[in-house]
């Protein structure tokens, strides 16, 4: 797993590149706008860790002279710029995934992996021990098929797809039920109701947002820490 | 203030040269009717110039002055002129020391700003140097300290992205952007990026929304909201509930976050809206509420503190932000809607306090 490190701070490029190499990726580093694309052109890379402040040659010129030359490696932006306006420039120009520092290590990676398992066309999701076969339409709990009726299932699949990611009543009834309005309106919630029970002991749990939507949450990733 | 000063100079000059005018008219007029020439009349009332020059700098003479002291002060000088040269230049010399103590307020506030962020940045980093140098010495367990040198890069963390707040919220302040904002998408957008950390504490989250659309700037009203949002979530306990509510009130429209995470303690609750104030057995850096009090006052609403109390027992706090309604809105809405939610039940059955 090749993986391009574009960052000019070498502490961070000294730390971040020995965390990636102990996680099985290849990391090159560079700290240069320009030597990021001579890398690119001359090598391929699974994907690029791009921060936007660089010197020569800023990070949004990059990305937007990597699609120019159509490059299209995943890229995942690493930025201090946190501002709303700066990630929708970064997204709109090109950059698969954003985050901001400081960052986790942990998420870092995690991410990493997500989006170059995207560009293999793999898709796998997963929520504490329950795993989306995307083969073969199944949801996997420990490894074995999870007994579950087909609406909570295409309920549980529309949740898993959108993790950290609230989904509303409306997307979830239309997800099950198509335009069908026959079905009572708290048919979501019944379904909620009865996705919780199967859903015991598994890691995962279904977490209502009341007026925004349900939330599908990764218990064995959750601690009781502040958010910083 | 010097604009006002050359106005009045420039009055004083116009004043004299009608003067000297009218001398010289009159002059002429005597001298058509009487005996005199014009040519003598005029003569002799130009002969009166030099007196009216002299006469013109001692009626300017205070201007002067004062325009001489303003001008010999230091740019940071910002103490009150205790002489007035005239009592015409009385509301001047009053107006310039308001400004001057408008001046002196503001510096005091960014110094003692300062000096308390110096020691909030500083103080982790020390806390971290501390840490490090214990490891690599060997007196400090790396085991036990390395978690806790975390949680002390976490505080930094959100201290520094607590001050770019302030000073954006500073920036923004100055120059927002007002616009029809629709306050419950905006609460909805809000939860929905708050969602991870919702999810981390697995907290029970409700949004409680009437349509309520106004006038302000959609940014400013969104980092309140975040800055209300943090704080509840980081005083809620693990599966814990909060919430938003957002309604019309007969002359006002209310903005309310509500959490059941225990009360406040009277005697801090407007210390919390000064800045690096924060409540005890608080993680917080105490910026957020500041900064929420410094919106809400530059959109003309108004942001309190209220502890909720349930069968006698303080259960939680509600924040509470309200804006006055336009008048033409509560004509158009003469019907307040009775509110339907399960918190309203709930505020009907408890008492909401001063916190």
């Amino acid at each position: 797993m090749d993986v391009l490190l574009v960052e000019d701070d070498l502490d961070l490029v000294d730390a971040l590149g020995r965390v990636l190499a102990s996680r099985g990726f290849k990391p090159v580093c560079c700290a240069d706008g320009h030597e990021a694309l001579a890398w690119m052109r001359k090598r391929n890379f699974d994907a690029v860790i791009l921060d936007l402040s660089l010197p020569g040659l800023d990070g949004l010129d990059v990305l937007q002279r990597m699609r120019d030359l159509g490059l299209r490696l995943p890229v995942l932006v690493v930025t201090a710029r946190a501002s709303i306006g700066e990630r929708v420039t970064g997204l709109t120009l090109g950059a698969d995934d954003y985050l901001t520092k400081p960052f986790d290590t942990e998420e870092l990676v995690a991410r990493l992996r997500a989006l170059m398992r995207r560009n293999q066309g793999i898709e796998d999701f997963r929520c504490g021990h329950l795993q989306l076969d995307m083969n073969q339409g199944l949801f996997l709990r420990s490894g074995r098929p999870l007994d579950i009726a087909p609406r909570e299932s295409a309920m549980l699949r529309v949740l898993i797809t959108k993790p950290g990611r609230p989904v509303s009543k409306d997307d979830l009834y239309q997800a099950i039920f198509g335009d069908d309005a026959s079905h009572q309106s708290d048919a979501i919630d019944l379904l909620a109701h009865r996705l919780r029970k199967r859903l015991a002991g598994s890691g995962a749990a279904l977490l209502t947002m009341r007026g925004i939507g349900y939330l599908l949450v990764d218990e064995l990733g959750h601690d009781s820490k502040d958010p910083a | 203030m010097t604009q006002t000063k050359g106005k009045a100079a420039q009055s004083m000059r116009k004043q004299l040269l009608l003067m000297f005018v009218i001398c010289t008219g009159l002059g002429g007029a005597l001298g058509a009717i009487g005996s005199m020439t014009p040519w003598l009349a005029v003569c002799m009332a130009l002969a009166g110039a030099p007196t009216l020059w002299w006469l013109a700098g001692q009626c300017l003479r205070p201007v002067q002055e004062l325009t001489t002291t303003v001008a010999s002060r230091q740019p940071q000088e910002t103490t009150p002129l205790g002489h007035t040269p005239a009592v015409e230049l009385e509301p001047i010399v009053r107006a310039l020391n308001v400004q001057w103590q408008q001046q002196r307020d503001a510096l005091e506030q960014q110094q003692r700003f300062i000096a308390e962020a110096s020691h909030q940045l500083r103080t982790p980093l020390a806390v971290l140097k501390t840490q490090v140098q214990g490891v690599t010495s060997g007196e400090l367990p790396a085991s036990d300290t390395l978690p806790k040198m975390l949680r002390t890069l976490d505080r930094a963390s959100h201290l520094a992205n607590q001050l770019l707040s302030q000073a954006k919220v500073e920036q923004k302040v100055r120059h927002a952007q007002w616009c029809l904002v629709e306050l419950h998408h905006l609460a909805s957008e809000v939860l929905v990026e708050f969602a991870p950390l919702i999810a981390r504490k697995q907290l029970e989250v409700s949004l409680d929304a009437e349509p309520v659309r106004l006038m302000s700037d959609s940014w400013l009203v969104g980092e309140m909201l975040r800055n209300l949002l943090t704080n509840a979530i980081r005083q809620s306990a693990t599966g814990a509930s909060l919430g938003v509510v957002i309604r019309h009130l007969p002359d006002e429209l209310e903005l309310l976050v509500w959490d059941n995470a225990g009360g406040l303690d009277e005697a801090v609750r407007e210390r919390l809206f000064q800045p690096f104030e924060s409540a005890s057995g608080g993680t917080g850096v105490g910026l957020g509420l500041s900064i929420c009090k410094q919106i809400a006052v530059s959109m003309h609403a108004t942001l309190d503190l209220y502890n909720r109390i349930q069968q006698g027992a303080v259960v939680g706090v509600d924040a509470v932000v309200r804006w006055p309604r336009p008048a033409h809105a509560m004509a158009q809405d003469s019907a307040v809607p009775a509110l339907s939610m399960p918190h309203a039940s709930l505020s009907d059955a408890t008492l909401r306090m001063p916190a």
